[in-house]
């Protein structure tokens, strides 16, 4: 399977239901003060809709990243307000917001980001350890379940230094959806795949869309980002431009 | 120097902690240089005022005998002195010294102000007892102060300078009763050869000494040993806080080493060579040495002469000048230059080791999962998930949970070796005093048996006994003749039996016949003042003590004064007993608050060396966990991404925390027993006695709460300086 056919098969999003998932105003972020000031996004209006697959794309710098660390809730803005799914998380606190997260939130890191300490099942227990509080049983039947669906039943005791990229990437995705969160942000999930296995983790994470889980994804294949509902392209820490999969800009 | 600077911009908090613990360690390093400090002194002073090489009192003397002793082969120069013991109108019990202030050439008097005693009724004096013009009153008499002064013997206690001639007419035959002697060859054999031969010269006249002699043998002075002993176990204590601040700056070097991987990686990706790399990275461990040094090395010489300075003034009286042992700084310096290079080499080398392209990803080139005890402890399913990433952990990095181990058992031995010595010290007083039933003991305060055994015959719960020194085995003994059918005293024999009247027999205390390999039946030769006397061991005392009890009527006997005694020991506080001389009445409890503000002494001492070690450990811990969260500040990030809280990753660090507490509070109890013990056996060896240990088991309930409060504190500071930082931003740091 190649990138294009999963872009040929993916289904329209599901009904939007009116509100947006995500609404971000006036957004922005800033590192440092004065001369030293680094600008992450600026000024950002943005709004993301249940169900949909949103893709972020544009050059390094041009603040995709820190958009998607924002919507994640793993950064905060200097400015602005931003709504995930009701809550206004830039007004949460630090614990606040990491319960927020753990609930909310599957969150897929370009370097995968796996406690390298714990096997792969147990990588994806801990997901549901911290967002759901499951009991051991339950957490352990949930997380082989996901290991399952990503196709890595079989390595659910193998360590993360055990595993290869692609796998270790699939690991991260079924910790990412095994709270059943509604929405995952993954970024640059591919980026340090090679092709074969970059197309089976962006099929997963197609798939998780096309099954009504809001899915952002930042990257720099143009080819995935034609996969999405919507592509938001950035430029030096602003919106560009956000073109939906008919072609129509706003 | 920039390279410097920008170090400390990266990390100043860890860089000033190491600096800080170093420069604490090579101070209390330098209390080894005390000994060279007072030495200097007091030889200078030796010198000055002409200590004698031999001291000892005797019955009295005139001037054609001690024209003979100054005939005695190898004695430099003999001078007689006067001492009688007296007491002032405010009841201070004090000594009158007369010396030949024209001619003697020992204990010379160093004036502060005024001038020296020119007629019978002038003393010289310490300010304390008056000032000049004052008039002091000592036994009925008025003595006007015309100078503050003092001698080197003398310097401990305020006593008063009087010329010769008027203090001999106090002492009972109206000689000297104090004699004086430098040698040629001042050796111990030599001088202990001058010591019989005047003996000998005496022994026509019928005369002897009074008390054991005195020797100060190559140059050396009355408190050497003393200070010598205190300053060698402080300074081994402050090595082993050197020991615990050289892995502070081992962890915080790593740290900055390692936080350098990436930077040094591209180094190499461009050409750079190792060894040159590898050399600007122990330039981090040279510069906070150096740094810690600056301060260091000037703390340990204000630390030692302070130390000096107060011993010496306390003991003796004198101000010593301020000096350096350039040995010591010398030696701490390299010291703590060679073991930075050796743990800077160590990260340094693992850097410029690692793979390229794990380097360049800024990983620490050590996944888990490579060794046989990784996949092993993987497969150990105890715990939670947390507590499994613990454990796990302590695996991954043996090195550094070794580290934290050894670093919390340091604290914890110090912590625990302090009360246990206190308590040892206190049980070994106890145990001094447990053989003896009386309540008071009055000593005559001169030299001689000057009282009649039978003054206590009429008087209920009282006896009279002997108290002086002697020597055996070649140790300086305390030699007790006693009625051997006393109530005063209680042999606790280990083994053998009590004395029996009017024989030349002894007990001695059991630890001191053991360390001597002395034997129940062996002949004993004890040295008296008198001469040399043959005894019989018929008995062990469990007394902790150095001791040999004899029949009182045989040491009266052989020491030149039958049938007298220098002692009352009695039931009541006050003896309600007659004696024609100058005594001192101690109290059991007099004694008791004695021994307690002499372990006060010690415990303040070792007490202040180990509030350094344990904090120079906490501080290591501290540095030890904030490496291994830098080492993790990815994982922890992601596991903030995944919704841990502040709470969890404070749970994690405790559970990692908590078996190595544990770990630590064992092999430090085992420290601090073992420590306690090596200092103890140190003492007993040095004193040729039993003291014993007791542990301070009761402490160890708050040493593991202290313990545990510090490591959940330690904790709750590294999770918060650790998730200060935005999640985003971490984990950006490692893509």
């Amino acid at each position: 399977m190649n990138a294009t056919s999963v872009l040929t098969r993916r289904s329209p999003a599901p009904p939007v239901v009116g509100t947006s998932l995500v609404e971000a105003r006036d957004l922005t972020r800033i590192w440092g003060k004065g001369a030293a000031a680094q600008i992450g996004v600026s000024s950002v209006d943005l709004d993301v809709r249940a169900g949909e697959m949103v893709a972020i794309i544009g050059p390094s710098g041009s603040g995709k990243s820190t958009l998607g660390a924002l919507i994640a809730g793993i950064d905060k803005p200097t400015s602005g307000s931003l709504v995930v799914n009701g809550t206004r998380i830039d007004r949460l606190k630090t614990d606040r917001l990491a319960a927020w997260r753990g609930s909310n939130v599957g969150i897929v890191f370009q370097d995968f980001h796996l406690l390298p300490t714990l096997t792969a099942v147990e990588n994806v227990e801990l997901a549901l350890d911290l967002g759901k509080g499951l009991g051991r049983r339950d957490r352990r039947r949930s997380a082989l379940a996901a290991l399952d669906q990503v196709g890595l039943a079989g390595h659910a005791k193998k360590l993360p230094a055990q595993m290869s990229g692609g796998e270790q990437q699939r690991v991260g995705i079924a910790r990412a959806t095994v709270t059943q969160a509604s929405m995952i942000v993954a970024d640059e999930p591919t980026g340090a795949l090679d092709q074969a296995n970059g197309h089976a983790v962006f099929e997963l994470l197609a798939g998780l869309a096309r099954s009504g889980t809001t899915v952002i994804f930042i990257t720099h294949d143009l080819n995935l980002a034609g996969a999405a509902d919507r592509v938001v392209s950035m430029i030096d820490g602003r919106v560009e431009s956000v073109n939906d999969r008919q072609g129509a800009t706003s | 120097m920039k390279s410097m600077l920008r170090q400390f911009r990266r990390a100043p908090g860890r860089i000033v902690a190491s600096i800080f613990a170093l420069a604490l360690a090579v101070g209390a390093i330098g209390v080894l240089a005390i000994p060279a400090i007072s030495s200097g002194t007091l030889r200078e002073a030796a010198a000055g005022q002409g200590l004698a090489d031999i001291v000892v009192d005797t019955t009295s003397l005139d001037g054609p005998q001690l024209a003979r002793i100054n005939q005695i082969d190898n004695v430099a120069v003999a001078e007689g002195q006067a001492t009688v013991a007296v007491e002032l109108s405010d009841g201070f019990l004090t000594q009158l010294i007369g010396l030949d202030f024209g001619a003697q050439t020992m204990d010379i008097v160093q004036l502060e102000d005024g001038r020296l005693p020119e007629a019978a009724d002038e003393v010289v004096t310490s300010a304390t007892l008056g000032e000049l013009g004052d008039h002091v009153v000592a036994d009925g008499t008025s003595y006007e102060i015309v100078g503050h002064g003092g001698t080197l013997w003398w310097s401990d206690s305020d006593v008063l300078y009087a010329d010769l001639d008027s203090v001999t007419a106090l002492t009972d035959e109206g000689g000297t009763n104090r004699l004086v002697i430098t040698a040629a060859d001042d050796s111990i054999a030599a001088l202990r050869t001058i010591a019989a031969d005047v003996r000998v010269v005496l022994q026509p006249a019928g005369d002897t000494y009074t008390t054991f002699p005195i020797y100060l043998p190559d140059g050396s002075t009355p408190i050497d040993q003393d200070i010598n002993q205190v300053s060698t176990l402080i300074g081994l204590l402050g090595i082993v806080a050197g020991l615990v601040a050289l892995v502070l700056l081992a962890s915080t070097t790593n740290t900055l080493i390692t936080e350098r991987t990436r930077e040094v990686a591209v180094m190499r990706a461009l050409g750079g060579r190792s060894r040159p790399l590898r050399r600007r990275l122990r330039l981090i461990s040279f510069g906070i040495t150096s740094i810690a040094l600056a301060i260091g090395l000037p703390l340990g010489v204000l630390i030692s002469n302070y130390i000096a300075r107060m011993v010496l003034e306390e003991f003796l009286g004198i101000t010593p000048a301020f000096a350096i042992d350039w040995r010591v700084l010398a030696g701490s310096a390299i010291g703590a230059l060679l073991g930075a290079r050796l743990v800077a080499a160590r990260a340094a080398r693992r850097v410029t080791k690692l793979p390229l392209a794990e380097a360049l990803r800024d990983r620490d080139g050590a996944p888990f999962g490579g060794r046989w005890t990784h996949r092993l402890a993987s497969r150990v399913p105890f715990g939670g998930l947390f507590s499994r990433i613990a454990a796990r952990e302590s695996v991954h990095r043996p090195a550094r949970t070794l580290a934290v181990v050894v670093q919390i058992s340091a604290a914890v031995g110090a912590a625990f070796l302090i009360p246990s010595l206190a308590n040892s010290v206190n049980e070994f007083n106890a145990a001094t005093h447990a053989p003896w039933a009386w309540e008071s003991l009055t000593v005559a305060r001169d030299a001689g048996l000057p009282f009649a055994e039978s003054v206590t015959d009429d008087a209920g719960g009282a006896e009279t006994g002997i108290y002086i020194e002697g020597e055996l085995e070649g140790w300086q003994i305390d030699l007790f003749g006693l009625s051997p059918d006393t109530e005063m005293f209680d042999p606790m024999l280990s083994s053998g039996r009590w004395i029996t009247p009017a024989s030349h027999q002894a007990v001695v205390s059991a630890g001191f016949a053991a360390r001597n390999g002395l034997a129940v039946g062996d002949q004993l030769t004890i040295e008296l003042a008198s001469g040399e006397y043959e005894f019989q061991l018929v008995g062990l005392s469990n007394d902790f003590s150095r001791a040999a009890y004899v029949d009182r009527g045989v040491l009266a006997a052989d020491l030149g004064s039958p049938g007298m005694a220098n002692t009352v020991m009695s039931m009541q506080d006050h003896p309600d007993v007659a004696l024609p001389v100058a005594t001192r009445t101690s109290t059991a409890g007099d004694l008791a608050a004695d021994d307690n503000a002499a372990r006060a002494a010690i415990v303040t001492i070792f007490g202040a060396i180990g509030v350094i070690v344990a904090g120079v450990a906490a501080l290591a811990v501290l540095s030890s966990m904030t490496v291994s969260l830098f080492e993790r500040r990815h994982e922890l990030a992601a596991m903030q991404a995944l919704g841990a809280r502040r709470r969890r990753l404070r749970g994690l660090l405790i559970r990692e925390l908590l078996p190595l507490g544990a770990l630590g509070l064992a092999g430090g109890l085992a420290l601090g027993a073992i420590g306690t013990r090596g200092i103890i056996m140190s003492f007993e060896a040095s004193n040729a006695v039993d003291i014993g240990v007791v542990d301070a088991v009761g402490s160890i309930p708050f040493i593991a709460a202290g313990t545990l409060a510090t490591l959940i504190v330690l904790a709750l500071v590294t999770v918060r300086s650790a998730a200060r930082r935005p999640v985003a931003v971490t984990l950006r740091g490692a893509a």
